[in-house]
């Protein structure tokens, strides 16, 4: 009854470890539009390169038609029926639509095929399907060769059809026209897979949705059967295993109402990326004794807060202070000096080097310090080793390559080399990173002591389970700006959610109500 | 990212991933030896045997190992650093050229002042050398294998300029400059072969940049950073400082081999003298993975090899070519099995 099944689809991409799709099974109804709905990094498009052979799944299997089977490149999904149109598809430069559709089109080789044939099978495509484009055009903006694409797939006589975030690069008007392609492509009978991370354009074009999350299926729904709730609460299930928990309240319950002194307050910092794609806009202040959370996706968000604060990057305009000293566009090194140490989220590349030994990860900071008569002392460094791994129970030994460690470990080689200096800020990413329970409350219990010695905390997270329990204060970013700061008892998973994926106060304010 | 590790002792890894390209290397070079040569069992004796045979052959062999070890100190030095000198060529050529050239123009002075002068002429355009293709690196992000590679090519054609025009000696049947005053040549071991000081110097050169290297602050970040520049630069290290020093500091070592290979070894510059030497290098530092002091056996066995090969040609008749095709064998499989993806940037080297 499928026109396409694809069963327990398994794929990750050795470099980062990462299970992008896992155990993942997904069918597809002739005719039908089938959204498939999830945040970035979801899985959704990794799903979609396996199901047109761009990508070769770990394991699963592919029944098309009722028969088994495995597609080896692009050009086996196409012989099969199968197309895919990317986000800002590859066409060949300098030729135009009309060249582009019909260069590598099996069914022009030769002379058998004039090229007026092709012109009036094109013509007539285009009409059938309402695309208003003119052919002899060389394609320039994405949506044009989004369309070239699309022309071509079905001036090939594709029946399926897949679609990655074709609307984000659109305007309004030209998503109309859009979906009246789409609408037109329906009533021809082609069936379309239309991926995306917006609901309400999911719920409006669909037979069925399918919702993905971190790599795993939450699955899939007639459009009947389901609503903006019911997806919204699937999609943001994975950010938090207990999903509407209340926040911890620790010991300093409203840090933010009591009048403490202002430690750093950044003013509209703003940082635009070379080509506009990188975009930043934030204001927001941190004060004495203080943990506050930034919540978000990483892409555009967090990643480009994290630069610069870490002073890997420095901001356009805006300011950065530091108990009233101008601290904009520091290195590492130099707010490292005034007292402003930071954990990077990417341990691996910023964080350690983890050919080096374990000892030499903890001195690097410092390693003028550790010398004797112009030699660096390996008395003092091993000193030094001992009191680290006293004090945070790590377990490796003195000359050991930090490879080796596991995560809890190399956390903590990181967490005893930042926090030695007894910092007066610390900029913390992705505290839990690779933890289990047991280290991510030992990492947790750091943090919430060092607040407690006096010291503020910065914490950028995409775990919102994380945030809600410690932070004393939220800053959610959505799109480069800060979407709300939540504080109290308004801190909760629903409600940072909801502002992580753009729906906003008032669907907070619903739930509040509630 | 992280790889399971098999053998436990670091140490005794380290000396098995030391002796096998030796191992291979000679076998490769026994069977190619034998499949060549009309008389294998005579050419395979005089291989092995002719590097001892006398003082000539001994002395030499010393002597070039000599030089490929602080040529090869240059050639790690960067690559501590993550980056890689092609240059050395040109950087050793040059610095055997203006060492010559200095020799020549110094008036009558004490000898060893003299000497002193004249080597650190020859480091000096070296270091020049190191010195622009550390600074594009650092500056613009220049690709340093490029760079140090094309402006070693030219400073080779700069050399030969001179060397064939102005500064040639009229009077001598061989492309070269006039031969440098007996005084100013260093003190000789082992005649007739080449053996001089400059073998000692070498020795004491590879110890102390292994001190820096591994003992000293300076080296301590100067490995970092070729370990994980990012991380570095994040810890406070000043990476570029490094980028530009390591090159710099190379360039020197390239061109204090070419300043002790003429006034030690050839007491002029004459064209290509010192042809090979760059290369061998990176040979020669990627068979002591780029340790300092394991560099000092490797050069020996490297000198060996070219020995042996040249003993061949001289005692029996297996042609000059074969044996110039056999080295040239050695040195594209040493750098093709030691030189893995990751390996550039020392990331498997402590």
């Amino acid at each position: 009854m499928y026109l396409l099944e694809a069963l327990n689809i398994s794929k990750s991409f050795s470099e980062n470890l990462v299970k992008a799709n896992s155990c993942i099974d997904f069918t597809i109804k002739e005719g039908e539009t089938h959204s498939i709905l999830g945040e970035n990094g979801s899985g959704k498009s990794t799903l979609m390169h396996i199901l047109t052979g761009l990508t070769p799944p770990d394991s699963g299997e592919i029944i098309y038609r009722g028969d088994k089977t495995w597609f080896n490149s692009p050009k086996d999904a196409l012989d099969k029926k199968i197309g895919m149109v990317h986000q800002s598809p590859g066409i060949i430069p300098g030729f135009t639509i009309y060249e582009n559709i019909i260069a590598g089109n099996s069914s022009v080789k030769g002379l058998k095929t004039g090229k007026s044939g092709c012109r009036e099978k094109i013509k007539s495509i285009k009409e059938k399907y309402s695309i208003n484009i003119d052919i002899d055009k060389i394609p320039a903006t994405p949506e044009q060769k989004q369309y070239t694409i699309l022309l071509s797939l079905l001036f090939r006589g594709i029946e399926i059809i897949v679609f990655d975030e074709p609307t984000t690069s659109l305007s309004d008007n030209k998503s109309e026209e859009f979906f009246t392609i789409l609408k037109k492509l329906k009533e021809n009978g082609k069936t379309v897979v239309f991926i995306t991370h917006k609901i309400k354009t999911a719920l409006n074009i669909s037979d069925r949705i399918t919702v993905l999350s971190k790599g795993k299926s939450k699955g899939s729904f007639s459009i009947k059967d389901i609503d903006q709730d019911k997806i919204f609460n699937l999609m943001i299930e994975n950010f938090s295993k207990d999903t509407f928990s209340d926040r911890y309240t620790g010991n300093n319950g409203n840090v933010s109402e009591k009048k403490s002194s202002v430690i750093i307050s950044a003013d509209n910092i703003c940082f635009t990326g070379r080509n506009g794609s990188r975009k930043l806009k934030l204001s927001f202040r941190l004060h004495n004794k203080e943990i506050i959370g930034f919540a978000g996706i990483r892409e555009n968000n967090l990643n480009l807060l994290e630069d610069i604060l870490g002073g890997f990057i420095s901001p356009d305009s805006g300011s950065i202070k530091f108990r009233g000293k101008e601290i904009k566009g520091y290195t590492s090194a130099e707010l490292r000096n005034t007292g402003i140490t930071y954990i990077p989220s990417d341990r691996f590349t910023r964080g350690t080097s983890i050919t080096s030994s374990v000892e030499n990860n903890m001195a690097i900071t410092n390693i003028r310090n550790f010398t004797r008569g112009g030699m660096v002392s390996d008395t003092k460094l091993k000193e030094h080793f001992n009191r680290g791994r006293g004090l945070y129970n790590i377990k490796a030994d003195y000359g050991q390559p930090l490879w080796q460690l596991s995560g809890g470990n190399i956390q903590k080689v990181i967490l005893f080399r930042e926090l030695d200096s007894n910092p007066e800020v610390l900029i913390f990413c992705e505290p839990a990173w690779n933890l289990d329970i047991k280290s991510r409350n030992m990492i947790y219990d750091n943090i919430r002591k060092l607040r407690d010695r006096g010291s503020s905390i910065i914490i950028l997270s995409t775990d919102i389970e994380e945030i809600v329990d410690i932070s004393d204060r939220v800053y959610v970013m959505y799109r480069g700006e800060s979407a709300g700061i939540l504080s109290g008892k308004n801190i909760n998973s629903k409600n940072i959610g909801k502002l992580m994926l753009g729906i906003g106060d008032k669907g907070a304010e619903n739930k509040k109500g509630e | 990212m992280l790889k399971i590790k098999r053998v436990n002792n670091p140490a005794l890894r380290d000396s098995a991933r030391i002796l096998i390209t030796p191992l291979i290397v000679i076998t490769i070079s026994v069977i190619t030896i034998s499949a060549l040569s009309p008389n294998p069992p005579e050419t395979l004796y005089y291989f092995f045997t002719s590097p001892f045979s006398t003082n000539f052959f001994f002395g030499n062999m010393l002597n070039t190992a000599g030089l490929l070890i602080i040529a090869s100190l240059g050639v790690t030095i960067v690559f501590k650093a993550g980056m890689f000198n092609l240059g050395g060529e040109g950087q050793v050529y040059s610095g055997a050229f203006t060492a010559t050239a200095a020799a020549l123009i110094l008036p009558d002075m004490n000898p060893a002042f003299a000497v002193i002068i004249i080597l650190i002429c020859g480091s000096l355009t070296g270091a020049g050398a190191g010195f622009i293709s550390g600074y594009l690196k650092n500056r613009w992000d220049t690709n340093e294998l490029i760079s140090s590679f094309l402006l070693s090519s030219a400073l080779i054609h700069i050399v030969n300029y001179f060397i064939t025009g102005r500064m040639s000696d009229k009077n001598s049947y061989l492309i070269t400059t006039e031969a440098i005053d007996k005084s100013y040549r260093l003190i000789q071991f082992l005649p007739p072969s080449k053996l001089n000081i400059s073998f000692i110097i070498a020795v004491l050169t590879a110890i102390a940049s292994y001190m820096y290297l591994y003992k000293t602050a300076g080296g301590f970040e100067l490995r970092e950073t070729g370990k994980n520049r990012i991380f570095a630069w994040f810890s406070g290290i000043k990476t570029g400082y490094f980028t530009v020093f390591s090159f710099t500091a190379s360039g020197a070592l390239h061109g204090f081999t070419g300043a002790l290979a003429a006034t030690g070894t050839y007491y002029m510059c004459s064209q290509n003298c010192t042809a090979g030497l760059g290369w061998s290098a990176i040979a020669v530092s990627l068979i002591a993975r780029n340790n300092p002091l394991y560099i000092i056996p490797s050069a020996l066995f490297i000198s060996f090899m070219n020995t042996g090969l040249s003993g061949i040609t001289m005692y029996t008749s297996f042609p000059f070519e074969l044996s110039s095709i056999i080295q040239a064998v050695v040195f594209f499989f040493i750098t093709t099995t030691i030189i893995r993806k990751g390996d550039r940037n020392g990331s498997k080297h402590t």
